[in-house]
């Protein structure tokens, strides 16, 4: 597995002269419009890997920024969302990351809930307000165990769960090796459902 | 195949990431371990939840406006950051394009009355009801109401309402400018016809002229009901800010509502 850090690209050799000859007027205001649709993507990534919301567009800002500054460097028809993404995972991890506090992995239960039996009470198909009420905290549920969990265990569940990443693109944006991704998210997962425990009743699963 | 082992592959396998061979060993071991078949169904719903929860968050209304101006060259409240934005392109012809268009604009909205904003609001409920209009949808009712007020700089907020009773809820908040006017719009959806709640700084006027006229003579307060296809809106206003319920709902109950709320402000 190549672990160096190149941006992420899986289209045909292209080199960097021809880029910029092939960069001009609308392609440029594509290249603008194309950011803005990942935009609730960048967020919602930004978002979970900060865990605040004015972290989270501080981040956003400055990868559309940067992003913008380093038109030049992005290879068309390669992946626009990954490398919008490693922009802000880079920003993001120099920028917050090294400072947050690190959350021990092994004292992550929740125990003030551990009587409820919630996720036997919601199915993703259920409607009406109550049942949306109750998926809505459980949305805040999840949201506040993947919050406790260490940097190195959350950011690949953000990528591959919420950003809808492979692992290949995820060991790309993060700069490590395939299989690192899929131990730390096999080890994530996990942490969160010890979390969720009180919420998952006997089974676990979804009814 | 032991269990440690299978706990990766599990993994891997929930994410649809294995190869024929590991696949064929992973489904073969979940075959005869019941504790694994259990970890391979939890692993699977909660990565669905997941999924589901991450699409509950989209960028704040606030945040897209503002990146989508700069993207387009308009102005920037983060002047020294984007002063990279502006060095990446150059769109001096776009900034003259820009100006004419606004130059035009303004010129349309001095010739053109501004529309009236109960009418308009009676339009963006039924864009709701049809799926036309995104919605910033919350979990959090408090945030997007805070998030609405912040972007307005505070100067008003949305109406706090409380329709619980009704089994309605506030799921999604966001602005419209309706003749040059920052409005705050709460979607209030769930069991029964959803309720829009239009906040924004205005005076009684703003009611259609076709409205009804009621006068509360114990709050001493005016309320104006007003109707237009199969829609039905109801108004009134606290010193500057006019709070404006639009719904299906029958132009009584809508009126009620209403009452109720200013009963208890």
């Amino acid at each position: 597995m190549d672990t160096t850090c190149t941006l992420y690209y899986n289209g045909p050799a292209v080199s960097r002269s021809d880029v910029r000859q092939h960069v001009q007027g609308q392609e440029r205001e594509r290249f603008s419009s194309e950011i803005a649709s990942y935009l609730d993507h960048l967020y919602r990534v930004a978002f979970h890997l900060a865990r605040n919301d004015d972290e989270a567009q501080d981040c956003v800002q400055e990868t559309c920024a940067r992003a913008l500054s380093a038109y030049g460097q992005f290879i068309p028809g390669s992946n626009l969302k990954a490398w919008l993404t490693r922009i802000l995972y880079n920003f993001f991890f120099d920028s917050y990351a090294r400072n947050k506090r690190v959350v021990a992995a092994d004292d992550l239960v929740d125990s003030a809930n551990q009587d409820k039996d919630f996720w036997e009470t919601v199915s993703a198909d259920q409607a009406g307000p109550e049942k949306q009420f109750l998926q809505r905290e459980l949305g805040a549920k999840i949201g506040a165990a993947l919050n406790k969990i260490p940097e190195e265990f959350r950011t690949p569940i953000v990528l591959v769960d919420m950003g809808d990443f492979s692992y290949a693109e995820a060991a790309e944006i993060l700069c490590c090796p395939i299989g690192t991704v899929r131990s730390r998210l096999s080890r994530g997962r996990k942490l969160i459902h010890k979390q969720l425990s009180g919420y998952l009743g006997k089974s676990g699963t979804e009814r | 195949m032991r269990c440690e082992e299978a706990q990766e592959l599990i993994t891997a396998r929930v994410d649809n990431e294995l190869s024929a061979d590991e696949r064929a060993s992973i489904d073969a071991h979940l075959k005869t371990c019941a504790d694994c078949a259990l970890a391979f169904e939890q692993e699977s719903a909660l990565k669905r939840r997941l999924q589901a929860s991450s699409r509950e968050v989209t960028a704040p209304l606030a945040l897209r406006r503002d990146i989508e101006s700069k993207l387009a060259g308009g102005e920037s409240t983060h002047a020294a950051r984007f002063g990279a934005w502006f060095e990446a392109f150059s769109w001096r012809p776009a900034f003259a394009l820009a100006a004419l268009l606004i130059v035009a604009a303004s010129l349309l909205y001095v010739k053109w009355p501004a529309p009236n904003v109960g009418l308009a609001a009676l339009a963006t409920h039924q864009k709701i009801l049809g799926g036309k209009t995104s919605l910033i949808r919350s979990n959090d009712p408090i945030e997007v109401r805070r998030e609405l007020a912040r972007a307005v700089g505070e100067r008003f907020q949305p109406v706090a309402l409380d329709f619980s009773i009704m089994k309605l809820y506030p799921v999604a908040g966001f602005i419209e400018t309706i003749g040059g006017r920052e409005v705050l719009v709460t979607v209030y959806q769930g069991d029964g016809p959803a309720i829009t709640c239009f906040t924004f700084l205005g005076s009684e006027t703003d009611a259609p002229a076709e409205a009804e006229k009621f006068y509360d003579a114990d709050m001493g307060l005016n309320f104006y009901s007003f109707s237009r296809d199969g829609l039905n809106g109801v108004l009134h206003r606290e010193g500057g800010v006019i709070c404006l319920l639009v719904s299906k709902m029958a132009p009584a109950d809508l009126l009620a509502l209403l009452r109720g709320k200013s009963a208890h402000a």
